[in-house]
C-alpha cells in the first residue's frame, strides 16, 4: 500500500493506493494518527486506487476518526470505487463519503481559516489579572513548624503550585508533604514516594479540593492572553524560558502567570519521594542522602507525552516578593517557578482553545503520569538544559500580588 | 522462616576486579509464602541464593532457618533443608545415570546413603507414579539416562526431584531462562502448582517480569547487591509489569544523582 | 596352552586394577596415578608379611587395607589441601616409592616355598588328579598349580565383581557414581561429594593394592619397580573392554573391565610370542591407549567433514 500526502489550503489530501487489509491496517493507522499530531485536523482520503477495504480497514478508519473527533476535525473519503462505497454503506459509515474531486480542495473555502499566519496569539480577556497569595516560611530542607502551615482552598479559578499534603494533621514523615499543582481548581500531588503515582483531587459538585501546604503559589483570576504555537522551519521546539520570556512580553508585564498545554520534547525536573515533618531536621548534605529526598529525571523525560505547567515568572530586576523563584540559567533576565503534571497524550484541537474545558478532558482522561518541579540544569557539560515543548497552547496573564502575602 | 541478616560478600576483595556482590542483605520470608526476585544482571540475584544454599560462606553477617543458624553450614549439609533447581537445566540432574537413579539421590536429600539396594520394584513404582504427574510420558524411561532428555523435560524433574522430599526452602534460580517459551511456560505452571500443593516456602529468581507478577505473593527488587524495592502483600496485589518496568527506572535514575545534582538542587529546588 | 593359562590368571589378577581404576577413572572421574604406586604397595605388603609368617588371606587384607589408606590420602590431599588431581597422585605415588622400598628393606623380595591363597583349590585338584602333577586339557597337559591359581583368580574376580556390582547398586554406590557426573547436583541433594571422592580413591586403590598382592602370590616376587605403567595398563583394559561389550549399565561395565583386562594380556602374550622386545611393550601400550583416546576425536572431525562434503555435493 501506498500512502502520499498533499497540502491543501484547508485540508490535508491523501491519496492511498492498493490494498487496505490487516497486513496494512497498524501501519496507516499509524501514519494517519502522525498527521493528526502535527496539526492536520481535516484529513481527506483520495481512495480513487484504494482496492479493497477489510474489516481491519475499517477499524483503523474508526479510531482515525475517533482521534479527530476529539479535536473537532474530520475525515472524508473521495473517489472511493463501489466495492469500498459499499463496504463502508453498509457498516453504516457512509457519512465518511464525500462527493469532491481532489482538484476542488485546492479551493480556499470560507468556513475554517483559524490557521493564518498572525492569528496564533489571542487575547481573550484584556484586563484579566491572576492574584497571587503566597506561602513561603518553610524553605527545604527544614523541620516543618505549625506557623508554616497554611491551609489552601482551590476554588474553579485558582492556578497554584508548591508543597502540600491532602492531610490534615501536622506530623512526622507521615505528613506527605509532596509537590503539587493546580489548575482550575484540580490538584494533582505527589505523594512523597518513590513508587507511587500522582494522586489527584478534582473539584465535584460541592467538593473544593483543599491542601495544607507549606510552600505555595496561589494564583486566581482569569487569563488574558492565549498563544498557539507549533514547530516551524526556524524553530521546532521551545524551551521553558522562552514560554515564559514570551508570557511576560503578551501581557507587558513585569511578573506573569502562564499554563502551558503542550507536547513534551523533554521535561527536566525533580519531585519530593520522602516528606519533610515535624520533627525532622534535615539537612542534604550529600548526594547520597540527597537520593532519598528528592527523585530527579537524570534525563529529559515524558518525551511525547502531554504536559500541563503551571508557573510565575518574573523580570530578575522587579522585586521578588514570594522569595521562591528561582534565576533562569538559559534566560538569566527571569525567574521562575514552575510545576507540570504529565498525562498521556492527546492531540488538541486548533485554534482557540477554553483552558476550563482542556482542563477538565485532560482530569477526566486516562491518569496523570507524573509531577515534577521544573529545574533549569546547568551543570557544565553534564546538564540538562530546560524543559522543551513542540506544539500547543501557553495561556498567561499579568501577576498582582496579593497585599498581606509577605 | 528465613532470616537473612546483613549478609555481605565481596569477590576478589582488594583486587582491582574485587565486586561487591552482596551488600548487608536484610531479608525475612515468612512461612510459606513464594517470594521472586528480580533485578539487572549482575545484580547479585543469585549470589544471594547461593550464599543461602551454602555455596561459599559469607564475609559476615547469619542465615537462619527457623530457628537454626546455619550461616556455616556447608551446602550439603543444608541440603536437608533446602532444594534446589538451577538455571542450567543440565547442573541438576547426572546426565550419565538414568532417571530413576536420579530420582533416588533426591529421595534421600540429605539423608544418609545406606549399603542398600537403591532401587527395588516398589521404589520404582513409586518413582513411575509420581513422575506421570508431569505429564510428559517419563514414567515409561525410567531406566534411560537421563542425558537423552530435553532440557524442559531434564528440568521438570529437577524440580521434582527438589520436592521430592518437601523442602524447608525451595531455591529456584532462573530456572526456566535457559529453556524454549513453551517449555518455560510449562515449567512455570509446574513450579506454581507444586509450591501451592505442597504449600512451599520458594524463594525464586526471574528474569521474567510476567513470572514476577504472576506468581508469588511478593517480589524483591536488587540492584548492586542490595535489596531496592519489596513489594509485599497489598502491594504486590497491585504490581503490573509497567511498574517494575517504572521502578527499575527509578532505581537507575537514582544511580544519576551524583554531587553535582545534588548541588544544583539545593541551589534550585526551593 | 600354558601361555594362554598364564595370560588368563595375570589378565584376572589385574582385573582387580582394572575395576579399581575404573572407580577412579570412570565413576568418580578422578584421574588417579596413584596406582602405580599402589599396586607395588599390595605386592611388597603381602610379600613381607607372607615372609614373616602371616596366612596369605590375611596379607592380603591387610594390602587391601593398605591401598585404601594411600587412597585416602590422594583424596583428602585433592579435597582438603586443593592440590590438583594429578599432582596429588604423584605426590602419593613418589612418597609410596620409598614406603614400598622401606617395607621391604630391599628392592625386591622373592616368595619361595610360602603358602599362596591358591594353597587349598591346589589340594583339592591334587586329590582330584590322584597324586598326578598335571592334569590334561583340552588335550594339553597342564600344571596343576596353574590350574589351581587360575581357579582361585577366577574365583576371586567373580566374587569381587560381583560385590562391587551390587556396591554401586546401593544408595551410597549411586551417590558415589553421581559424584563423578555432577558435582553441584551431588552437593545439591546433600552429599558431601569429597567424601565421596575420598571414599572412591579408597576403594579403587584399595582393589589396585589386592591386584598387587595376587600378583606377587602369583609372579613369587615382589618388585619394588613392578608399578611403573600399571596406571597406563589399566586404562588400557579399560578402553578395550568398553569398545567390546559397550558401558551401558554398570554390570556390562564391571564385565567389560575384566573382559578387556584378559584380552589385553593375551594380546601382549601374543605380542611377546611374535617377537616383541619386552622393552618396547610399554611404549606400544602408551601409543595405544593414545590412539584409543584420540580416535573418537578423530572420527568425529572425519564425520563432520565427510557431512559437509555432502552436503555441498
Ligand atoms: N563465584 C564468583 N566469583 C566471582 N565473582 C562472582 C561469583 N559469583 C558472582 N560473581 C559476581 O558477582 C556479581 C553478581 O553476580 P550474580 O549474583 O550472578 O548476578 P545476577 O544473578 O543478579 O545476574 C557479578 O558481578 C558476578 O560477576
Ligand atoms: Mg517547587
Amino acid at each position: 500500500m501506498k500512502i502520499e500526502a498533499v497540502k491543501t489550503e484547508n485540508a490535508l489530501l491523501i491519496k492511498i493506493s492498493g490494498r487496505l487489509d490487516a497486513s496494512w491496517s497498524d501501519y496507516f493507522t499509524d501514519t494517519f494518527l502522525e498527521y493528526i499530531r502535527n496539526g492536520e485536523h481535516y484529513l481527506v482520503i483520495d481512495a480513487g486506487e484504494l482496492t479493497f477495504l477489510s474489516s481491519a480497514g475499517i477499524r483503523s478508519l474508526v479510531r482515525i476518526s475517533k482521534e479527530l473527533n476529539r479535536v473537532k476535525g474530520l475525515l472524508r473519503l473521495i473517489q472511493a470505487n463501489d466495492f469500498v462505497t459499499g463496504t463502508l454503506r453498509m457498516t453504516g459509515f457512509g457519512e465518511w463519503l464525500a462527493d469532491v474531486a481532489p482538484e476542488d480542495l485546492l479551493v480556499v473555502s470560507d468556513d475554517t481559516n483559524d490557521k493564518s499566519e498572525d492569528t496564533d496569539v489571542f487575547v481573550l480577556k484584556k484586563d484579566a489579572r491572576i492574584v497571587v497569595e503566597v506561602v513561603s516560611a518553610w524553605k527545604p530542607w527544614q523541620q516543618v513548624k505549625e506557623k508554616e502551615v497554611a491551609m489552601h482552598e482551590f476554588q474553579a479559578d485558582s492556578f497554584a503550585l508548591g508543597i502540600g499534603s491532602p492531610y490534615d494533621k501536622l506530623a512526622g514523615k507521615e505528613s506527605k508533604y509532596g509537590d503539587f499543582v493546580t489548575f482550575c481548581g484540580h490538584v494533582v500531588y505527589q505523594m512523597p514516594e518513590d513508587r507511587s503515582r500522582p494522586d489527584y483531587l478534582i473539584p465535584v459538585a460541592d467538593f473544593v479540593p483543599t491542601l495544607q501546604t507549606i510552600q505555595c503559589l496561589h494564583g486566581r483570576g482569569e487569563m488574558s492572553h492565549l498563544w498557539r504555537f507549533a514547530p516551524e522551519a526556524e524553530k521546532e521546539r521551545q524551551g521553558i524560558s522562552e514560554l515564559a520570556s514570551r508570557a511576560l512580553a503578551m501581557t507587558n508585564a513585569e511578573q506573569a502567570a502562564f499554563v502551558i498545554l503542550a507536547e513534551t520534547e523533554g521535561l527536566v525536573g525533580a519531585y519530593m519521594i520522602q516528606s519533610p515533618g515535624a520533627e525532622q531536621a534535615f539537612k542534604p548534605n550529600d548526594f547520597v542522602e540527597m537520593r532519598q529526598w528528592l527523585s530527579f529525571c537524570g534525563e529529559p523525560a515524558y518525551t511525547g507525552e502531554q504536559s500541563l505547567v503551571f508557573g510565575i515568572v518574573s523580570r530578575r530586576d522587579s522585586p521578588d516578593n514570594s522569595g521562591l523563584l528561582v534565576p533562569l540559567a538559559s534566560n538569566p533576565g527571569l525567574a521562575m517557578h514552575a510545576h507540570a503534571v504529565i498525562f498521556p497524550y492527546q492531540p488538541l484541537q486548533n485554534g482557540v482553545l477554553d483552558l476550563k474545558n482542556q482542563i477538565a478532558k485532560f482530569f477526566n482522561g486516562p491518569p496523570p503520569k507524573g509531577v515534577m518541579h521544573l529545574l533549569d540544569d546547568d551543570r557544565p557539560t553534564l546538564g540538562l538544559g530546560e524543559s522543551l515543548f513542540t506544539r500547543g497552547a501557553m495561556w498567561c496573564a499579568p501577576v498582582q500580588w496579593k497585599e498581606e502575602t509577605v | 522462616m528465613l532470616k537473612i541478616h546483613a549478609v555481605s560478600k565481596t569477590f576478589f576483595p582488594q583486587t582491582v576486579n574485587e565486586v561487591r556482590a552482596l551488600r548487608g542483605i536484610d531479608l525475612t520470608i515468612e512461612e510459606g509464602s513464594f517470594t521472586c526476585i528480580i533485578g539487572t544482571n549482575g545484580s547479585g540475584k543469585s549470589t544471594l541464593l547461593n550464599a543461602v544454599a551454602g555455596t561459599f560462606f559469607p564475609d559476615s553477617g547469619t542465615i537462619r532457618v527457623g530457628e537454626a543458624d546455619i550461616t556455616r553450614w556447608t551446602e550439603y549439609q543444608r541440603a536437608r533443608l533446602i532444594g534446589r533447581v538451577f538455571q542450567n537445566p543440565f547442573a541438576g540432574t547426572a546426565a550419565e545415570m538414568t532417571i530413576a537413579e536420579n530420582i533416588v539421590l533426591a529421595m534421600k536429600r540429605g539423608l544418609s546413603h545406606p549399603l542398600t539396594a537403591a532401587l527395588n520394584k516398589s521404589t520404582k513404582s513409586e518413582i513411575g507414579d509420581r513422575v506421570r504427574m508431569l505429564k510428559m510420558g517419563l514414567e515409561d524411561r525410567l531406566d534411560n539416562p537421563i542425558g537423552t532428555l530435553s532440557g524442559g523435560q531434564r528440568q521438570a524433574l529437577t524440580l521434582l526431584m527438589a520436592t521430592w522430599l518437601r523442602p524447608r526452602l525451595l531455591l529456584l534460580d532462573e530456572h526456566t531462562a535457559a529453556l524454549d517459551p513453551k517449555s518455560a511456560a510449562k515449567i512455570a505452571e509446574l513450579t506454581k502448582l507444586i509450591i501451592h500443593q505442597e504449600k512451599l516456602t520458594a524463594l525464586m529468581v526471574t528474569h521474567s517480569m510476567q513470572q514476577a507478577v504472576d506468581l508469588p505473593d511478593r517480589i524483591i527488587m536488587m540492584h548492586k547487591g542490595q535489596i531496592v524495592e519489596d513489594f509485599q502483600k497489598e502491594q504486590k496485589k497491585r504490581v503490573r509489569i509497567p511498574d517494575l518496568l517504572d521502578t527499575f527506572d527509578r532505581v537507575q535514575k537514582r544511580e544519576l544523582m551524583d554531587e553535582s545534582v545534588a548541588e544544583m538542587l539545593i541551589r534550585d529546588y526551593v | 596352552m600354558n601361555l594362554i593359562i598364564g595370560a588368563f590368571t595375570i589378565g584376572l589378577i589385574l582385573s582387580l586394577l582394572s575395576l579399581g581404576m575404573l572407580i577412579s577413572f570412570r565413576m568418580i572421574k578422578f584421574t588417579d596415578i596413584t596406582v602405580d604406586g599402589s599396586i607395588t604397595l599390595g605386592a611388597s605388603l603381602t610379600a613381607v608379611l607372607i615372609m614373616s609368617g602371616w596366612s596369605p588371606w590375611l596379607a592380603s587384607l591387610a594390602a587391601f587395607l593398605a591401598g585404601m589408606v594411600a587412597g585416602s590420602l590422594t583424596g583428602i590431599l585433592y579435597t582438603r589441601f586443593k592440590i590438583q588431581e594429578i599432582l596429588a597422585g604423584i605426590l602419593m605415588m613418589t612418597a609410596l616409592y620409598s614406603i614400598n622400598l622401606r617395607i621391604m628393606g630391599r628392592s625386591n623380595i622373592p616368595l619361595l616355598d610360602t603358602d599362596t591363597v591358591s594353597e587349598w583349590p591346589e589340594q583339592l585338584l591334587f586329590n582330584f588328579a590322584a597324586g598326578e602333577n598335571r592334569i590334561p586339557v583340552f588335550g594339553w597337559p597342564v600344571s596343576l598349580i596353574d590350574l589351581s591359581v587360575l581357579i582361585t583368580s577366577i574365583i576371586f574376580v567373580a566374587v569381587i565383581g560381583y560385590l562391587l556390582y551390587r556396591f554401586l547398586l546401593t544408595h551410597f554406590g549411586t551417590a558415589l557414581r553421581a559424584t563423578g557426573n555432577n558435582v553441584q547436583m551431588v552437593r545439591a541433594q546433600g552429599i558431601n561429594n569429597n567424601k565421596m571422592i575420598i571414599f572412591g580413591l579408597a576403594l579403587s586403590n584399595g582393589l589396585v593394592a589386592l591386584s598387587g598382592a595376587l600378583l606377587a602370590q602369583y609372579q613369587g616376587f615382589a618388585d619394588v619397580q613392578m608399578g611403573i605403567g600399571m596406571m597406563v595398563w589399566g586404562l588400557a583394559s579399560i578402553i578395550i573392554g568398553e569398545a567390546l561389550v559397550g558401558k551401558s549399565g554398570i554390570g556390562v561395565t564391571i564385565t567389560g573391565a575384566i573382559l578387556g583386562t584378559i584380552l589385553f594380556r593375551l594380546l601382549i602374550a601374543i605380542a611377546l610370542r611374535w617377537g616383541l622386545n619386552p622393552n618396547d611393550l610399554k611404549l606400544v601400550t602408551a601409543i595405544f591407549v593414545f590412539a584409543a583416546l584420540v580416535a573418537p576425536l578423530v572420527f568425529k572431525s572425519f564425520h563432520k567433514k565427510f557431512q559437509k562434503k555432502s552436503n555441498h555435493a
